[in-house]
């Protein structure tokens, strides 16, 4: 029996998991860090009024970066298996049409003028959801958006965008002492954000994410291919446009709160599809938890491993998350559909 | 009248030592190298530094013991309790556990000053360009820390040195034409300092012409074939880098400076460090430019220059200080 198969007997079995792993690497992420404080401790911290070192690192940066964790990892899963579908390609993630190299030159832009760090997310998201927007765009002016004049119009708008920033780099003389930090916010990793601002993100994040599970049949169809989706009913270009929005949207808050995190969109669509099938509506809402379990299990690997140096956390979603990936295809090789 | 202006004046005092005011006394607004406002509790009695060179200035004050954390790549002799955190992308979690009244770092960490300001621990870029910035920063650090006075004598004797540099300087009849190699990695493009570098506005001050000024950024890579037709009159390069190997880059023999002999080391260190020692490094590059002026007093003349190669690894200051000399 196929491991989707004995899955789809015991829903709840799989439901309860999900929960209860989230739970733990989530309570693991606040109490364990770079800095060693007793368990007692951190629930001292947590629980009292007074302020002090403990619950600055508590409630000012463990609890936020574990909040943020969770909506960068299921953001970038549910954006991959978005970008997956529309694209009908396996190999797309929610970085193939320009988001990352738009996220970099907005990056870029804001470090050569000397803004704020608040101000270099914000202008990564916009420069993201921009480039996502002139490849859409450029791709409809070709009468249709089809996967294969998106891919290609991705393929080239990165490339000049691309280019336009190592230009910025070679020209500004701040970015070349900033050169560095410029490439650790682009290798990834999730930084402590204000309340009010997480609050926002996390509203935002939950209404992209509903919408996305509502939208899931039409991308089960859409997988069709244009044809057979559009005899059975369905707009194309409208489903494809709302979607590609909302898993624009998704890659730019996760974009905005930690930089480029690679690997967990391409990656984690693939390892829910090999657990529970392919159906869009259960992939959509396993991908939320399975993303956010394995951003967390990174993160936490990311900001302990190399005390005192924090590791983006880039690099450790690809070094444990292609391995374990390897495994879980090679063992259902012959059952894998994509 | 004089009466009520020794009360006056008493009462002013009398005002500004009120415990209200003298909260406010202890709050400083500052503005540091990278042009941002901080609020700092002064004195700071914890500090974390995030460079070498934050080291340098809080050390040279006297102020080693307030420091309580520095990052991994600092080779200063600190004591063994100073927690050892990352560079340029230190651990946020671990400097906030320092619980430090300020940290200082250099130009390139203000992600991580940015995120600490918004956990309301202030973070000053300290990344002078020039003398006079390393002397304005010692002067800032000095009111930061309440060492005014450790402040005073220490740019003072900055500035003692650069009198006497002045003195000396201002008998060059030449003005030398001067490329500075600060990596060599790729040989065909070596990285020199351009405009807005400290190393060019160290040429400029010695009375020489640093070949990469016109360049339009700071850490050009300057192209073999721009160098070998610039020609310059003498060669200064990072000790990490071989002298020799230099000289048998094809075509290089045929450099003025080569020719000549005048290629010289200088210690990587004493001349990227924007701290107190960097009159140091000004002090040796000026040497090496115009041995003539500082060979003996019979100034002005032009005399052609004597000076070998020098020893690889022989950088650092090998001359006496200067600055006992003039500088009363």
């Amino acid at each position: 029996m196929k491991l989707y198969q004995y899955i789809e007997k015991h829903t709840w079995l799989l439901w309860s998991a999900l929960v209860l792993c989230l739970a733990i690497v989530f309570l693991l992420n606040i109490a364990i860090g770079p800095v060693n404080i007793p368990i007692p401790d951190v629930v001292k911290a947590f629980l009292s009024s007074s302020k002090s070192v403990d619950s600055t690192i508590i409630l000012s940066i463990r609890l936020p970066i574990a909040i943020a964790g969770i909506i960068v990892g299921a953001g970038l899963g549910v954006s991959g298996s978005i970008f997956q579908a529309i694209l009908r390609n396996p190999l797309a993630d929610p970085y193939i049409l320009g988001i990352s190299s738009g996220a970099a030159l907005g990056a870029a832009i804001a470090q050569a003028v000397m803004l704020s760090s608040v101000s270099v997310s914000l202008s990564a998201f916009l420069g993201a959801v921009g480039a996502m927007a002139i490849v859409y765009l450029i791709s409809l002016s070709s009468g249709s958006s089809t996967p294969l004049y998106l891919i290609l119009a991705g393929v080239a708008v990165s490339a000049l965008l691309g280019s336009v920033m190592s230009f910025i780099i070679l020209m500004s003389n701040t970015m070349q002492i900033r050169i560095y930090s410029i490439m650790l916010w682009l290798m990834g990793g999730v930084k402590e954000t204000g309340w009010h601002e997480l609050i926002f993100i996390g509203i935002a994040f939950i209404v992209l994410s509903v919408t996305a599970v509502f939208i899931a049949p039409y991308l089960d169809v859409l997988s069709f291919g244009d044809e057979k989706a559009s005899s059975l009913g369905v707009h194309v270009e409208r489903t494809r446009l709302l979607s590609m929005v909302i898993a624009a949207l998704l890659a730019g808050v996760a974009v905005y709160l930690s930089g480029l995190v690679g690997f967990v969109g391409l990656i984690v669509p693939h390892i829910t599809r090999l657990i529970i099938g392919p159906s869009h509506k259960r992939l959509i809402m396993v991908n939320i938890f399975v993303g956010a379990i394995f951003l967390l299990v990174s993160n936490l690997i990311a900001r302990t491993v190399l005390r005192p140096v924090e590791v983006p956390v880039g690099v450790i979603t690809s070094l444990i998350g292609a391995p374990f990936f390897l495994y879980l295809l090679l063992r259902s090789l012959k059952g894998y559909r994509f | 009248m004089g009466k009520r202006l020794i009360l006056c004046i008493t009462f002013m005092l009398g005002g500004a030592v009120h415990p209200l005011y003298a909260r406010d006394a202890a709050t400083l607004s500052v503005r540091d190298d990278a042009g941002r406002t901080v609020i700092i509790q002064t004195p700071v009695k914890r500090v974390v530094t995030l460079a070498p060179s934050n080291t340098d200035i809080v050390s040279a004050l006297g102020m080693t013991s307030a420091i309580v954390g520095a990052s991994n790549t600092d080779d200063n002799p600190l004591p063994v309790s100073v927690k050892r955190i990352g560079f340029i992308n230190p651990s946020v979690e671990e400097v906030v556990s320092l619980n430090p009244g300020l940290v200082m770092g250099i130009y390139g960490e203000d992600m991580i000053c940015n995120r600490l300001e918004h956990l309301n621990i202030p973070c000053i870029m300290l990344s002078p360009d020039t003398i006079d910035g390393v002397m304005h920063d010692i002067r800032l650090a000095g009111r930061i820390f309440s060492a005014n006075a450790a402040a005073s004598v220490l740019v003072n004797k900055i500035k003692g040195k650069l009198d006497w540099m002045d003195s000396r300087l201002k008998y060059c009849r030449t003005t030398p034409r001067v490329y500075f190699e600060i990596d060599a990695s790729d040989p065909s493009r070596p990285f020199s300092a351009g405009r807005g570098s400290f190393i060019d506005s160290m040429i400029t001050l010695a009375h020489a012409v640093n070949i990469a000024h016109n360049t339009d950024t700071m850490w050009p890579q300057l192209p073999e074939e721009f160098i070998l037709a610039q020609d310059p009159d003498i060669i200064i390069l990072s000790d990490r880098f071989d002298i020799n190997a230099l000289r048998k880059r094809p075509g290089w023999s045929e450099i003025k400076a080569v020719k000549t002999g005048r290629v010289y080391h200088i210690n990587e260190n004493l001349v990227s460090r924007p701290g107190p020692d960097i009159i140091n490094a000004f002090i040796q590059v000026a040497k090496d430019i115009h041995p003539e002026v500082f060979e003996n007093n019979n100034s002005g003349t032009d005399k052609s220059p004597l000076r070998p190669f020098t020893k690889g690894g022989g950088g650092g200051i090998n001359m006496q200080s200067p600055g006992g000399t003039n500088n009363q």
